[in-house]
This record gives C-alpha cells, sequence and structure tokens, in this order.
C-alpha cells in the first residue's frame, strides 16, 4: 500500500505530520510519500491512498481521525471522511493545473517522479535551440509577470541576453510577502524542481551563470526543501558547471530574507541580496541593464519562472490559447481569509471573481454573507460585494481601479469595519516603509492619524478631504508600490464603503 | 530558546565563513542563529569582515525585523496579523492571547505579531517557537506551548 501525506507547511499547521507519524505506526507495511498539497486546504490534512482506481483521498483527516482512518484502511477502506478518486474531485477536475501540473501529485525530491511526470521537458527543449528562439518561445505564450507588475517575460530575457557584461544573474523573488497569497510556498514546498529547470531554462536563454532564489524567512520549510532540491540537482547535473552534459554552466544560491515585506520589491530585493538595509533604487537604470552588483539581471516572480517549463515543453502556441488575448496562459489564484473551500486555483485568465469564491470558494466559512474582497494582497482594492462579477486578468481589474498582484483573493464576511482595513493599510505601510520617499514614510503615520480622527468622527467631510490629498501625493510621489499603491485599498474602502467611516453620502473621487 | 554562549573565535569564524560569497546580512543571520541575537560584539567583527563600518552595520540590524539586539525570554508566539487572517478574527485571538500572557506568567511566553506567514487559507495562524499552528485558537497554542521546551 502507498499513503500520501503532505508535508506543506499547512497542512502540518493542522496536524499532517502526526497523521503521518500515527499511520505509520499502525500501517508499518506501507510506503508513505510525504508528498505536497494539492492545494485543496479545508480538506487538509488530506491523506491518498493508491489504488487499482487511482489515488483516493480521505479528508480532512485531523490527527483524532487518525487511528479510524488505519482501522479503515487495513480493512476495506470505508471511511466517514472517504471523498473519492482525487482528480475527479470536481474543485481538482475544473482547473487548469500547468505550473501547479505535479504538485501534490509528485515526492516533491524525488528526481525519479520529476521526470516520470515529464519533469526537465522543457529543459531538453531549451537545450536543442539557440538563446534566441528560447527568447522568441516565451515571446509567443505572451508570459507576463506573475509579481503583479505583469511587464512581458520575455523583453526582460532579451534586454538580459543583449547586454555585455562578464556576468549576468538571475534573481527569483521568493519573497512572497501579501497576505493571502502562497502559490509561492506551495510549489517551492511541492515541486521545486520546476523552479529549478525554469530558471536554468532563463539562464540559457539570457547567458547568465549564477542564479539566487531570495525566500522569505517565514518559509523555513520552503528554504529547506529547495536547498534539499539544489543539492539533488546538482547530482544530477540539472545545474552545475554543465548543465545536461551542455556547455552551459549554472549555479544557483538560496538567500533568506530577514522580515522585510519592501524587500519583495525587485530593486529593494537586490540591495538585501547584497546584503544591504532594503532601501528602494531609483529605475533607470532597469535591473535587467544593471541590476545585482550593477550586472545585467533578470528578476522574475517564482510564479513567472515556474511557468516556463511548460512554456519549452509544449510550445508557446499551446500556452497563449488559454486565458485571454492580453493575459495569456493560466493565474494560480490564492483563495484565502474568510472562505469555506480556500486554496489553490489555476487556471485560465479572465474567469469571474464570482465563480472563484461562489463555485470554487463555496462562499464565507463564516456563512455569514460576503461584504468585501481584497484582491492583491495588502496594496490591492477592496472590492465590494457588487463588484463579484469583474473577469480576473491584469486589463479588466484596472478598468475597476483594482489590480491581480500575486493572484491573491482575500474574502472578508459582514463584521468586517472597512475603516479599520483602510487604517490597518496605513499602520502596515508605517511599519514596512523603507524610508526613502517622504510620502511614503511620513504619510503613512499621518494617513492612520487622519483615519483615526474620522472613525472618532471628528471633522469627518474635512478629513475625508485631507485623506484623499494625501493619497494623491503618496500615489505621484513615490518611488515604489509601497508608498505608491497603499492608496488604493484605503480609498477603495473610503468609496466603496463610506458608512464605516461614519460618512452619509457617497462623494466621488476628484 | 537554545541559544549559546558567545563565544568571540567561534564568532569571528562564522563571520569568516559568510565572507566569500556572503555578505553582512548573511554573518548578521548567522551569527543571530547561533547565539540567538545579534551580540554587541558581533557589529565590530561584521564591520571589519566586510570592511564597513560599524554604523552601517546597525543600519542593516535595524532595518531587518527579524534582527534582534536582544535574547528573547520564554517561548516566541507570532500571531499573524495579515489581512487573510484579520478576516478570521486574528484581532481578537491576539487580544486574547495578550489578556492570557498577562495573566499566566508562569507560562513564559512572548507574544509578538507578524505580517503572514503563507498559511492564509487556514488561519488564524500562529507560530509558538519553530511550530505553525492553522485553525489557532488560544487553547492550542497553550498545549503547545506546554509541549515545547523553553
Amino acid at each position: 500500500m502507498k499513503i500520501f501525506i503532505p508535508a506543506d507547511s499547512s497542512a502540518k499547521s493542522v496536524g499532517s505530520d502526526s497523521v503521518a507519524r500515527i499511520l505509520g505506526a499502525a500501517l508499518p507495511q506501507a510506503e508513505m510519500v510525504r508528498n505536497g498539497s494539492r492545494g485543496m486546504y479545508w480538506l487538509e490534512p488530506l491523506v491518498e491512498v493508491e489504488t487499482h482506481q487511482g489515488r483516493v483521498a480521505y479528508g480532512p483527516i485531523y490527527p483524532a481521525d487518525a487511528e479510524s482512518l488505519a482501522v479503515a484502511l487495513n480493512g476495506n477502506g470505508e471511511h466517514p471522511k472517504f471523498l473519492g478518486v482525487t482528480s475527479e474531485l470536481p474543485w481538482i477536475r475544473e482547473q487548469t493545473r500547468l505550473t501547479f501540473a505535479r504538485v501534490g501529485i509528485i515526492d516533491p525530491l524525488d528526481p525519479v517522479d520529476f521526470v516520470a511526470h515529464g519533469g526537465l521537458a522543457g529543459l531538453q527543449q531549451a537545450l536543442a535551440q539557440t538563446s534566441e528562439s528560447i527568447i522568441d518561445e516565451v515571446m509567443t505564450s505572451g508570459l507576463r509577470g506573475r509579481g503583479g507588475a505583469g511587464f512581458p517575460a520575455a523583453i526582460k530575457w532579451r534586454t538580459v541576453a543583449q547586454a555585455q557584461s562578464d556576468l549576468k544573474y538571475i534573481c527569483i523573488n521568493a519573497d512572497e510577502g501579501d497576505s493571502g497569497t502562497f502559490a509561492d510556498r506551495v510549489l517551492m514546498e511541492g515541486d521545486p524542481f520546476t523552479l529549478i529547470e525554469g530558471m536554468a531554462i532563463s539562464a540559457i536563454a539570457t547567458g547568465a551563470t549564477h542564479g539566487y532564489i531570495y525566500i522569505r524567512s517565514e518559509y523555513p520549510d520552503a528554504i529547506a526543501v529547495m536547498n534539499a532540491a539544489l543539492d539533488i540537482a546538482r547530482e544530477h547535473a540539472w545545474i552545475g558547471p554543465a548543465i545536461l552534459g551542455s556547455h552551459h554552466t549554472f549555479e544557483i544560491s538560496v538567500r533568506v530574507g530577514a522580515g522585510s515585506y519592501v524587500c519583495g520589491e525587485e530593486t529593494a530585493m537586490l540591495e538585501s541580496l547584497e546584503g544591504k538595509r532594503g532601501m528602494v533604487r531609483p529605475k533607470p537604470p532597469i535591473p535587467a541593464l544593471s541590476g545585482l552588483f550593477g550586472k545585467p539581471t533578470v528578476i522574475n516572480n517564482v510564479m513567472t519562472i515556474a511557468a516556463v517549463p511548460y512554456i519549452l515543453a509544449h510550445g508557446g502556441d499551446s500556452y497563449a490559447a488559454i486565458g485571454t488575448e492580453k493575459s495569456t496562459g493560466t493565474s494560480v489564484y490564492q483563495l484565502a481569509g474568510n472562505i469555506a473551500q480556500g486554496g489553490i486555483v489555476e487556471l485560465g485568465f479572465g474567469v469571474s471573481l464570482r465563480h472563484l469564491i461562489e463555485h470554487f470558494g463555496a462562499g464565507t466559512r463564516s456563512g455569514a454573507p460576503l461584504r468585501a474582497v481584497q484582491v492583491g494582497g495588502p496594496l490591492g482594492a477592496y472590492l465590494s460585494a457588487g463588484q463579484l462579477d469583474v473577469a480576473m486578468d491584469y486589463e479588466s481589474l484596472t478598468t475597476i481601479d483594482a489590480m491581480l498582484g500575486h493572484g491573491g483573493i482575500v474574502v472578508f464576511d459582514e463584521t468586517v469595519n472597512m475603516a479599520q482595513q483602510a487604517r490597518f493599510a496605513m499602520e502596515f505601510c508605517a511599519e514596512e516603509s523603507c524610508g526613502k520617499c517622504t510620502p511614503c514614510r511620513i504619510g503613512s503615520i499621518r494617513g492612520v492619524e487622519v483615519i483615526d480622527l474620522m472613525i472618532r468622527g471628528e471633522n469627518r467631510d474635512d478629513n475625508r478631504e485631507l485623506l484623499v490629498d494625501l493619497c494623491e501625493v503618496m500615489t505621484d510621489g513615490s518611488l515604489c508600490a509601497m508608498g505608491g499603491l497603499t492608496p488604493m485599498p484605503v480609498l477603495s474602502a473610503l468609496n466603496k464603503f463610506p458608512e464605516d467611516f461614519g460618512l452619509t453620502q457617497e462623494r466621488t473621487q476628484p | 530558546m537554545s541559544a549559546r554562549e558567545w563565544n568571540p573565535i567561534e564568532a569571528n569564524a562564522l563571520v569568516d565563513a559568510c565572507v566569500i560569497p556572503g555578505n553582512p546580512l548573511v554573518a548578521l543571520q548567522s551569527l543571530q542563529s547561533q547565539y540567538g541575537f545579534v551580540h554587541p560584539e558581533a557589529f565590530e567583527l561584521v564591520a571589519q569582515a566586510f570592511n564597513i563600518s560599524r554604523a552601517e552595520v546597525f543600519g542593516i540590524v535595524t532595518y531587518y525585523s527579524d534582527l534582534r539586539t536582544e535574547l528573547i525570554n520564554g517561548t516566541e508566539v507570532r500571531v499573524c496579523m495579515g489581512e487573510a487572517c484579520q478576516a478570521v478574527g486574528a484581532r481578537a485571538l491576539a487580544g486574547e492571547l495578550e489578556h492570557f500572557e498577562s495573566s499566566h506568567a508562569e507560562t513564559h511566553m512572548c507574544v509578538s505579531e507578524v505580517f503572514c506567514m503563507g498559511n492564509c487559507a487556514l488561519g488564524p495562524t500562529a507560530v509558538v517557537g519553530a511550530t505553525l499552528v492553522g485553525l489557532a485558537n488560544v487553547d492550542a497554542i497553550v498545549t503547545l506551548l506546554n509541549e515545547v521546551p523553553s
């Protein structure tokens, strides 16, 4: 018998380690695989068993359920928490899993399992091609940066490829600091070789010889899995002095963040990689020409680079056929917060927010009516219950003054106080601002104070004007998204939920 | 915290091991993981090894919230305050924990707030010592506290 119990840190947070211990002791003859998560977090710990019908699932199996499950598995397998064949569960079946094709299925650190499930096909394709044709393939795919800005990946790569330098770098941004996002973590813990493969392809295309993966310190499990995966990849010459026996050289190191949110901004991340305070750099020069240690540097998000192996293996055209015209391919949406069925939903761009929340998410966890949804992390807009029909792609969200960000969707029920959420956005900016730009450093503190005045009921209309004005200064006067986008959650809360600020009539934004 | 006593010779070796191909931040992280905090003598050590001023080292230490200049007393309990956890009661949990902390000094817990542990589908989230707790409540945290050696 083969049993799969996730070692994903979220699954562990609800007891999957204890479940594994209990099942291991009760079923000594069974082979146990500690896989990544399938992304159905409300069912974690999700235990799967290989049968002649395929893998069947039981969940959620909390430590208290483990004994009874062991008894069931020793018998006919019947258990109240039996869910059926995993791959046929509607939540999984209805997704388009390209980047997450292997996550939750394979043993994350088994290279044989990885290759057996299609791993390395993209890297082998890349090795048979020229730098130009790899970049053309990525261009054809329409792949855009998944960190939030949505910049075409191929243009970045081409800039680095054409830059003349003795040394070029690839820096992967795994500083996934946005609340409500966890896709990078789940991928790194569940299928780390995909990230390595994508980086190696990027190295071949751009001529970079060294790569860094900057992982936040809040992800100790992802750091451990990535480091172990790099050792294995080196042993198999997937990276190193001669990638798969070719003349390409590429080495990768993991660097650990130190608790700074703004280090998820690309230039602050470069400063941190150089060991300095994570202060934002002005652009230009763009990092593609003068990045890490002043050398041409590709900076990609984990989700961007992890999409690359599929594109090389299956062709840019097949990737571009998914999604919308301008937002091609799949997006990895993350359902979080007050949601009944939270987790990872990978689908082509353009699905409606309502479909994600109501169909996949099954509404709020509390059962109370949904009141607000924050899309795109702490710098993303709050949407009201009336805006759920928006299509989830870069362009559609922009038209309603919102943004996709890293694909995080945080649901709030009717108990939320939006003035408090707006205050929190300002407070967060004050806490995490790197301090370089005055509007961000000081403006955020003033923002907290002004919102406090409104909450206390002092000169609400005047203070509303002051707050709107302050937000304008922050938006226009900050170098990076920290100060520049903090007004997005604040103003969206103010404009869509004025009653929470004690304001009676809605006023249009000047 | 199973931090070790400060040992200048050992610390020096640790920093040296980080010079190539590392940087001051890596050296400071390495020192903190060994001793539990950035020791006052570490500033000079790192400054010399990387040929930067002590003021620059100070700037790095104070910038990053992970780096601390004092040892934590007791078991650290971090409560996630990300929006996703707020949506499922993180504020209330933090309040209850603070109340528990102030009325149960014998538990030796040290409550602090963090922003997002990437456990956003199973909030509220707390971290007790090094253990991540999903669907967290005070009872689960206290039970775990009694298991974690402080």
